[in-house]
């Protein structure tokens, strides 16, 4: 379940603007006590949404705390008829529950604001087998061997971390964002706090060029920004986590990542950024590897839809680089992965999906050892529906089902019983309520 | 040509002699595909010759890459990890 908090204390000093004309980035709240504590742009880790972004879940002052908590659960079932290969063995039905809740506190402290971070899933419980049926996802290890075709249960401490921020110079702030989970400042928002995709169950394909980082266990950020300009700095550990989910897998901070992200409306988020990955995939048997250089560019676009709806579209490109050593030799490539995901909700009670995506995987990814040295052009188109219900104690069930197609290369349609590989979930979805106060 | 098959009841045979410089063709005479990569199981990748197999679809075969040295080298089944389809090549 995704529970959130944001807090805030009455009328900090250090507030850019006064309450009673409040920026176009707060949130709608019935009673703004310190509006600039819980900022709409604030996405997971460090990263911005467009300021018309709407929030979800219950947001509570608390003892000179404010606190936001916020979440989303999936019951779903997933058919992949076509699989024959995938890690764990090979499976085309699974009944499973996707998940994460997370609580903020924020307060003002020192002439700033200082918060404190958490999220968790269940999902290590709740997924069975080496993860999530999902063609061309890969990602981490189960079981001794790298993922491929399922979508790895994430870990139950996504975020545990805490941030601090104050006033630098006229409109600008510094701020500090440092945890032992959390997400550094490399890539888009990650997917399940998109407005794009937060109907969605299945992850995105392209996490892996984007935004998989969004779990890293020990990490700094520092940054400044004033309210259209962000700047920031990250050093963590980008190794992916291990197949134990409950624990907390710390190393070194030998990554580096920097973002530049920019506002140039309130509809619209950009950001780019860029990172040099140590170690950062699981490989078998273990060996020194060359660092993966990644960059990634952005736009979400958010546009409000009547007094209860929102169109939401995020495009994203990501590539890395890297020297891997594999079966039949070295594949020294620079691979590319592109989204383009979009979500109408209206009135509260429909959200309409969609996500296309396009990449370069390497065969090696997919276990196509004998293609070891290649890497295949796939792409994924998905559709779908929720219908949400009415809503009880802050909180909206639905029900939804969605389908996709997987695209994919001559060499590799034996593995999915042919060259589009049909994928189909229906699933039952409760979500955090718009964010009342 | 030195030839395993590949069938329901597992590989056979399951160990096999070659020359250094031979190749050894694999044929799936089972009614599933199977993916025949080299080493013990997938935690432990060796003889990377053996990869060149891969995925055979029932009735397909395909030959491993020249084995380049003299040792022994074990195999294993990457989608489906039951023992039976496991075997060894021993390089002399």
């Amino acid at each position: 379940m995704t529970v959130g908090a944001v807090l805030a204390r009455p009328a900090i000093g250090s507030a850019q603007q006064s309450q009673a004309t409040p920026p176009p980035e707060v949130h709608e709240h019935v009673a703004v006590t310190a509006p600039l504590l819980v900022p709409t742009r604030e996405g997971p880790g460090t990263a911005w949404l467009p300021p018309v972004t709407p929030m979800y879940g219950v947001h509570r002052p608390w003892r000179g705390w404010d606190v936001r908590l916020n979440g989303a659960l999936f019951v779903q079932a997933l058919y992949e008829p076509g699989d024959r290969h995938r890690t764990g063995g090979a499976g085309t039905r699974q009944a499973g529950s996707v998940n994460w809740g997370m609580a903020v506190a924020r307060r003002g402290l020192g002439g700033g604001r200082f918060g404190i971070r958490t999220m968790f899933s269940a999902e290590a419980l709740t997924i069975p087998g080496c993860g999530a049926l999902n063609y061309l996802a890969v990602g981490e290890a189960c079981g001794g061997d790298t993922i491929h075709d399922r979508q790895q249960p994430h870990d139950l401490f996504m975020e545990l971390a805490v941030d601090y921020d104050r006033p630098l110079r006229g409109a600008w702030r510094w701020q500090v964002y440092a945890g032992l989970a959390g997400d550094p400042a490399l890539g888009p928002p990650m997917y399940l706090h998109r407005a794009s995709a937060m109907a969605n169950p299945i992850s995105p394909v392209t996490h892996h060029w984007l935004d998989s980082t969004h779990v890293t266990f020990g990490l700094i950020t520092v940054g400044v920004y004033d309210r259209r300009w962000k700047a920031e700095m990250s050093a963590f550990n980008g190794r992916e986590p291990d197949d134990s989910r409950i624990d907390l897998d710390l190393g070194a901070l030998d990554s580096v990542a920097g973002r530049l992200s920019f506002l140039p409306t309130d509809r619209l988020a950009l950001q780019v950024s860029g990172a040099r990955l140590h170690d950062a995939t699981t490989n078998f048997p273990f060996q020194s590897q060359e660092p993966i250089t990644r960059v990634t560019v952005s736009a979400l676009y958010h546009v409000p839809v009547g007094a209860r709806g929102i169109w939401a579209t995020t495009l994203a490109y990501g590539s890395n680089h890297t020297r891997e050593i594999v079966s039949a030799g070295v594949l020294d490539a620079t691979t590319a992965g592109a989204l383009l995901e979009s979500s109408v909700t209206l009135s509260d009670r429909h959200t309409v999906f969609g996500r296309g995506e396009v990449g370069g995987m390497p065969a090696h990814h997919l276990h196509a050892h004998e293609y070891s040295t290649s890497v295949f052009t796939v792409g994924k188109v998905q559709v779908g529906y929720v219908r949400h219900l009415r809503a009880t104690k802050g909180v909206v069930p639905g029900i939804g089902g969605t389908v996709s197609v997987s695209l994919l290369s001559p060499e590799l349609a034996p593995r999915y019983s042919g060259r589009a590989a049909s994928s189909l979930a229906v699933f039952f979805h409760l979500q955090a309520a718009r964010h009342q106060m | 040509m030195p030839t395993v098959a590949i069938l329901p009841s597992g590989v056979s045979p399951r160990e096999i002699t070659v020359a250094v410089g031979d190749r050894v063709t694999f044929i799936n005479n089972d009614v599933q595909p199977h993916d025949t990569a080299g080493g013990p199981d997938p935690a432990t990748p060796d003889c990377a010759e053996i990869d060149a197999v891969g995925f055979l679809l029932p009735g397909q075969s395909r030959q491993t890459a020249p084995m380049k040295s003299a040792r022994v080298c074990d195999y294993h089944d990457h989608s489906n990890h039951a023992p039976i389809f496991n075997g060894r090549i021993i390089v002399r």
